[in-house]
């Protein structure tokens, strides 16, 4: 009795539509814990973008969600655009960011990229923490008349959807194959021609794109911002988290990651608000002892060696090709 | 006046946290770890010599006789434990794994001994020459790290394991075809970095006040002056430390305070520009 | 440690796996897209029933339980604050509800209060992600978390869903200037903190200007403390501003700092912002082995564990204060509450094995407004209980409650205490004073 999922399959993308755009916003009690794990989904994937490809730990990721978020919400405080254009224009000012920030930092190896841009984090939010212009520390509120919730849920879920699709198809392009070479042997790669400084600065563009969309998409929804909100190193290690959780370099990893992290989080925030550190800790150890490749990388090892005990009885050696697919 | 005063506290303060830069580069040297729960450890080093004080009224100087082999220990459990899982691996699981145990440290410690803040009622008196107040505890601490630090250099320089320390980080295969076995190396170096951190714990509860999560700062200064120095360089951790310390403390003169602590960072970035291994830095390949 | 080397580099191909993982033998003839499309389902679903499940027990027939939901800085670097004042509402609670609840006349009976906690990290992005979820549940009121930053971080999510939030513990004036109209202070806001002690030094008649120092955390409740309280000194005769710096909360050490103000030699230090900043401060004040004529910081002097921490050290150093224990109301005619100042005290101190301080009455205190609010309009209804805060004005053994136009507090007033002989004294005003200020510190 084998199922014939051939048949389902063209169901599958309209019925997640449905349930993104209809059923969550309408039988979940509001759109708030729907918009939050979407933006989480965009943090986490967006932060995979980078490091899933390069290898590179962006410490400073929540400086583009940051960004995105005060771009986007000075323009809405001011009435200087309506709250749609704000959001592509707190994304647009990251990818920026993000191009002026590879100039120094992709010349950097390893850990030292990572601290740098753990570097660049903290000396923005000193910045935007004395920058009288835009709140200083204080920070500032957009008027409550741009508090559009059903709107902003749907907004957020085109942005998940396209962050989504973005990484899909930088995993499957010529660009993912020279990451790949990137990633595992930079020297080499560049040797053959591969120009690993472009490469990384796209990444990263494109990567701070989508986080400023996030911020910029947050700051439209819960009508507030300041500097320790925007560049908390918080946001940024539990990006890392997420990814880590579902599988880096993964397409999926970071949407049950975030989803899973943020789920499990906030559950525990409910139950034991004094001990849900404790238990995030002990997840965390668990998932590096138990899993280091995440989710994703461990059913990936079940099934595999699932199937190789499968062939190994059939007798069947001759599907080793596929095997080295997986 | 007040310029040489400023320059004498940034060379003290630099010097504490130089030294313990050191161990968070030692580690990072010999197994390519970022440890993110380094100042989680000086967090627990800090209150293992409150409650020594506070319980047995041994003073915090004391109590180092007790943190230093107690960090090393700890260290050593949590390098059998935990980080042996993740050293050489690509550095987000490092970041992943310690940042995971930085979260348990500090919310363990919040659980068990409340969220108030701990300090020691101890004073001395602070050292006047040439026109320069340096506070005494300030003194206390330049002064240990320079123990430290010349011991740690007597270490590396002069002993079998602390050139095994040396070989390991320079080369870990060439180590190992030289009969050194970089895990137990390995070991050693996770157990000595611990150690630093906890016994600096011991200092600064001569400083300030400490709270379950204050170990989040140490770790990000420790990052900096580590990065600057440059990765794997003991020495440059020293010199890092000392210029972040003096930068700090002199900018302090001309910017808001709430400013200065930009400046060590945008210094950091400055110099990764110039330098992209730090000032001391080896190659980070 | 080789194998564990080679698995890293094996993170390829997820959608394989994770289809693999849905429907096990399906993988060649399933195409990505519908992978994909599965997995999302999945999430989908989970997400909505874990929604679901979330809501079920929001839809009785009638409120079984008044809901205050709030977040609180359980951790991070407000943490020793936050539970302070967590404690001062559950202890209202435990007194609400061992009286059977609080009377709703709209419903005829007494409704027992139950706290919706979380805990918020000392985050804003976390404040507002909880206070959705608050909302989400279906909870009667809120009241904002500990620190201005955090309470106008609650602030739109209240002001958008019509929810009532009261603040305990966001004292800065920058809350009530953006016309929200459901945020209600409870405590004396920020530009009012340090106006008594500025009245009593210029009540010391000194014959030359007082030299005064300002340093203070950068952050929305120390600024706005510090402009009320700089723009009362440059309106009266007698000071003279020497110094005006803000700092960074999370620094190790002021060092740098403090030489140089000591530099200016001032008469007195006026300044601070919470707990860890103001102990690492009089820590450097002493290590530096500086002296002022007086110091005056927010927040931290208040706190028992300032003297426990900083021994001798703590001596004479003044604060700001919301409330003490010594402050008794009770012979006032419009006293609400069924509790003294001395008793809440008591009982704090027996339950909690520590005793308050102006933090943990504040959050009581914000129980009782609540609770004065529901009787006196007979209403769950938040829209209500605003309404009938707006008209109210009585006194509690916090003090004087009556609210201004914006919502801000306008009835409450300050007091001065001042660390002497390791214990806390009331030295301004003079009629509710214990003791006499000592100045200059010794």
């Amino acid at each position: 009795m084998k199922p014939n999922p051939q048949r389902l399959a063209p169901l599958a993308l309209p019925v997640a539509a449905a349930v993104l755009l209809y059923v969550a916003p309408n039988y979940a009690a509001g759109t708030s814990l729907p918009f939050i794990i979407l933006n989480w989904i965009v943090l986490a994937e967006s932060f995979n973008m980078f490091a899933g490809l390069t290898g590179y730990v962006n410490f400073g990721h929540v400086v583009f969600y940051g960004v995105g978020g005060y771009i986007g919400g000075l323009l809405m405080a001011n009435s200087m655009a309506s709250p749609y254009a704000a959001v592509l224009a707190g994304g647009l000012g990251s990818a920026l960011l993000a191009l002026g920030m590879s100039l120094p930092t992709t010349r950097l190896r390893g850990a030292y990229f990572a601290i740098a841009t753990l570097s660049i984090n903290e000396a923005v939010f000193v910045i935007f923490d004395n920058w009288d212009a835009v709140g200083s520390a204080p920070g500032f509120t957009i008027p409550i008349a741009d508090y559009l919730p059903l709107q902003v849920y749907y907004v957020m879920a085109i942005v998940a959807a396209l962050c989504v699709a973005t990484m899909y198809f930088m995993t499957r392009s010529k660009f993912g194959v020279a990451m790949q070479a990137i990633r595992q042997q930079e020297k080499t790669a560049s040797s053959i021609g591969v120009n690993a400084a472009f490469y990384k600065t796209v990444a990263l563009v494109i990567s701070g794109f989508f986080a400023g969309l996030a911020g910029a998409l947050a700051i439209w929804q819960i009508a507030f911002i300041d500097p320790t909100n925007a560049f908390d190193v918080r946001v940024t290690l539990n990006s890392i988290s997420m990814v880590m959780l579902g599988g880096l370099g993964t397409v999926v990893g970071p949407i049950i990651g975030g989803t899973l992290l943020y789920g499990v989080g906030d559950y525990l925030d409910r139950r034991y608000p004094f001990l849900h550190l404790i238990v995030l800790g002990v997840v965390i150890i668990g998932v590096v002892m138990a899993m280091p490749q995440g989710i994703v990388g461990a059913s990936r090892r079940f099934f595999q060696a699932r199937r190789i005990r499968r062939e190994e009885s059939e007798g069947d050696g001759s599907n080793s090709r596929d095997l080295a697919h997986l | 006046m007040i310029l040489p005063e400023l320059v004498v506290l940034g060379v003290a303060y630099g010097l504490l946290f130089g030294v313990l830069a050191l161990g968070l580069t030692l580690v990072w040297g010999v197994m390519k770890v970022v440890n993110i729960a380094h100042g989680d450890f000086v967090t627990v080093g800090a209150y293992s010599s409150y409650w020594l004080f506070t319980l047995a009224g041994v003073h915090p100087i004391l109590s180092l006789l007790f943190t230093i082999p107690f960090g090393f220990g700890l260290g050593l459990l949590v390098y059998l434990g935990l980080v042996r899982r993740v050293a050489n691996a690509p550095e987000l699981m490092s970041l992943f794994l310690t940042f995971g145990l930085s979260t348990l440290i500090s919310s363990l410690l919040l659980n068990l001994y409340s969220p108030n803040q701990r300090g020691v009622p101890i004073s001395f008196p602070s050292i006047n020459g040439l026109g320069v107040v340096l506070p005494g505890s300030v003194a206390i601490a330049a002064a240990y790290s320079v123990v430290v630090a010349v011991l740690l250099r007597l270490f590396l320089r002069r002993t079998f394991w602390g050139k095994a320390i040396r070989a390991v980080t320079e080369d870990r295969e060439a180590a190992l075809l030289m009969g050194i076995n970089p895990e137990a190396v390995s070991l050693l170096s996770f157990g000595i970095g611990v150690a630093i951190a906890t016994s600096v714990g011991s200092i600064v509860i001569l400083l300030q006040a400490v709270t379950p999560t204050v170990g989040g700062d140490f770790t990000l200064l420790s990052f900096v002056i580590v990065v600057l120095g440059g990765l794997g360089s003991p020495l440059g951790a020293l010199i890092g430390g000392v210029v972040i310390g003096v930068v700090n403390n002199v900018a302090s003169l001309y910017l808001n305070a709430a400013v200065t602590p930009a400046i060590g960072f945008i210094v950091l970035v400055v110099v990764l520009i110039v330098r992209p291994s730090g000032i001391a830095g080896l190659k980070p390949d | 440690m080789g194998t564990e080397g080679e698995s890293y580099k094996r993170t390829r191909r997820l959608d394989a796996a994770i289809l693999a993982f849905v429907v096990s033998k399906a993988r060649r003839a399933l195409g990505r897209a519908a992978a994909a499309g599965i997995v999302i389902i999945l999430i989908a679903v989970a997400v909505g029933g874990y929604y679901y499940y979330q809501t079920l027990p929001t839809a009785p027939t009638g409120p079984s339980t008044i809901k205050v939901g709030m977040t609180m800085p359980l951790s991070g670097s407000l943490e020793a604050d936050g539970v302070m004042s967590l404690d001062g509402l559950k202890l209202w609670a435990h007194n609400v509800n061992a009286s059977g609840g609080i009377y709703v006349s709209s419903l005829g009976r007494k409704v027992p209060v139950q706290l919706i906690y979380y805990d918020d990290t000392s985050a804003t992005s976390v404040v507002s992600t909880d206070y959705q979820q608050l909302v989400a549940q279906g909870v009667n009121f809120l009241v904002a978390p500990y620190s201005s930053g955090l309470t106008l971080a609650a602030a739109p999510i209240a002001e958008a869903n019509h929810l009532l939030l009261l603040s305990h513990g966001g004292a800065s004036d920058s809350i009530w200037t953006k016309g929200y109209k459901y945020v209600v202070g409870v405590l004396s806001p920020g530009s009012k903190y340090m106006l008594p002690v500025i009245d009593m030094l210029k009540n010391l008649n000194s014959s030359a200007p007082l030299k005064v120092a300002f340093f203070y955390g950068n952050d929305a409740f120390s600024i706005s403390v510090v402009n009320g309280a700089s723009a009362y000194v440059n309106s009266t005769s007698g000071f003279n501003i020497v110094y005006k710096q803000s700092y960074d909360e999370s620094a190790t050490s002021y060092t740098a700092q403090l030489s140089q103000i000591a530099a200016l030699n001032p008469d007195v230090l006026l300044g601070g912002a919470h707990f860890v900043d103001g102990e690492t401060i009089m820590k450097n004040i002493q290590s530096l082995g500086l002296h002022f004529k007086m110091v005056a910081l927010l927040v931290a002097p208040d706190d028992p564990h300032f003297l426990s921490d900083l021994g001798s050290l703590a001596g004479y150093v003044v604060a700001p204060s919301q409330w003490e224990s010594s402050l008794d109301f009770s012979s006032f005619t419009s006293y609400f509450g069924n509790i003294t100042s001395s008793q809440f005290f008591t009982q704090f101190n027996s339950t909690y094995k520590m005793p308050p301080n102006y933090e943990a009455a504040e959050a009581y205190n914000t129980g009782l407004v609540l609770q004065r609010g529901i009787i006196d309009s007979g209403s769950l209804n938040s829209t209500v209980v605003r309404n009938q805060l707006s008209s109210e004005n009585f006194y509690t053994f916090y003090g004087k409650f009556q609210l201004g136009p914006t919502g801000i507090q306008a009835g409450h007033t300050m007091v001065v205490m001042q660390w002497q002989s390791g214990a806390k004294k009331v030295v301004w005003p003079k009629p509710v004073a214990t003791s006499a200020l000592v100045y200059p510190s010794p």
